[in-house]
């Protein structure tokens, strides 16, 4: 079935699109949620939550990209779930790794929330990840957006972890200077 | 701005950039991709000897040796600039051939010390590049030959850019449709004394 087909379903008020979705995106949501909240009923309930949203959001919303559509809402929605727990409950997840290094990007000491929305400055991501190499941005988005393991990284570029790592330090230490001369920090 | 808000950011990154860092990278050894390698190992060899013939009178690959060792270089030769860049990063910039070839070695405030050459290809290669890589602990020119060493053994880069589906070391080579229209081959030095070469696709 075309995202098309299922976005087709879901604007006719169709309750079978939720289960095509289900049935064709269920385990690439699963895996992000996974990697972001660390415990299995919790990416359950996270992809639950990410039908029904797609449920109320389309329409009128009408993604080009259904796939990115859902990886965006199961992202947002494992990190709100993740935010809501204490410590102690978090599970092994690879979410407190990736904001203990994205804190490399912004200077040392108290960081005061910014005005700029989420967009803005994901406009500005998107400018500076221009800049970078194509697989560096690859590398750079695999991580901080899909949140998945260096290891992970490493294996499906055919590197060793150290240099993802490298490459990763390397992306972020741009980023800062980029948002620094942006006025963004 | 503090780290959810990043992460937050990151999220509203392009869907083309998402699909992009989505897409299957290929291993070289593949049968079907034997055409793809060929034009690969042939383009990379043809970068290496612009590099050994440029060197031939040892003078930038010595410039470059002389710098990895964090000495002073003094020389006249135009082909040969120092500056700093945008980074902070000490950069050297050896022009091989203005029109083909170019190196450039980035010392960073990391102690990283990267050697990055600039392979820029024709049209007709566009689309293809190749990626690799090496551990090594030394390198040195040998015989017009790039020598890498690690562990006792020695690995002559031109050969094994040139026997690639034999290679024994790390080692892997990348094909792609739309991604790069010249190579980058990178030597970085860490902290802890070991070179790791490899290159990666330029926009």
């Amino acid at each position: 079935m075309t995202d098309n087909e299922i976005i087709q379903m879901l604007e006719a008020r169709r309750e079978s699109g939720i289960s095509a979705l289900s049935e064709q995106y269920g385990a690439y949501c699963r895996q992000i949620a996974l990697r972001l909240t660390g415990l299995p009923e919790d990416a359950e309930e996270v992809v639950n939550d990410v039908w029904l949203r797609t449920w109320e959001s389309i329409p009128p919303q009408k993604p080009n990209s259904l796939r990115h559509y859902l990886a965006k809402l199961t992202r947002n929605l494992s990190f709100d779930r993740v935010r809501r727990q204490t410590a102690e409950k978090r599970g092994g997840a690879e979410l407190p790794l990736v904001l203990e290094e994205l804190e490399n990007c912004l200077p040392a000491g108290e960081t005061p929330e910014s005005s700029l929305g989420a967009k803005e400055l994901g406009e500005a991501i998107n400018r500076f990840l221009d800049t970078q190499p194509r697989r560096n941005q690859d590398i750079f988005l695999r991580r901080y957006f899909f949140s998945e393991t260096v290891a992970e990284i490493a294996l499906r570029y055919h590197m060793r972890e150290d240099n993802v790592r490298l490459t990763l330090s390397r992306t972020r230490a741009k980023l800062k200077a980029y948002l620094k001369q942006g006025g963004y920090l | 701005m503090n780290t959810n808000q990043l992460f937050e950011a990151i999220g509203e990154v392009a869907e083309e950039k998402l699909l992009h860092s989505e897409k299957p990278v290929s291993r070289s050894r593949r049968p079907m991709r034997l055409v793809g390698i060929l034009a690969a190992v042939v383009a990379a060899l043809a970068a290496l000897t612009l590099i050994v013939n440029a060197s031939t009178d040892g003078a930038m690959l010595n410039v470059l040796r002389t710098w990895l060792n964090g000495e002073a270089i003094q020389t006249d030769d135009p082909r040969i600039s120092q500056s700093t860049n945008e980074n902070g990063d000490d950069v050297i910039q050896l022009n091989v051939d203005s029109n083909d070839v170019e190196l450039m070695a980035a010392k960073t405030d990391e102690n990283q010390e990267i050697l990055t050459v600039y392979r820029y290809r024709s049209d007709e290669d566009k689309g293809q590049f190749l990626g690799f890589s090496i551990n090594a602990n030394r390198v040195e020119e040998r015989d017009g030959k790039i020598i890498l060493g690690y562990c006792g053994d020695e690995i002559d880069l031109t050969e094994q850019l040139g026997k690639a589906d034999e290679c024994k070391v790390d080692y892997s080579m990348y094909f792609g449709s739309d991604l790069s229209s010249h190579v980058l081959i990178t030597v970085q030095r860490s902290t802890d004394g070991h070179y790791y070469v490899f290159t990666e696709p330029v926009k």
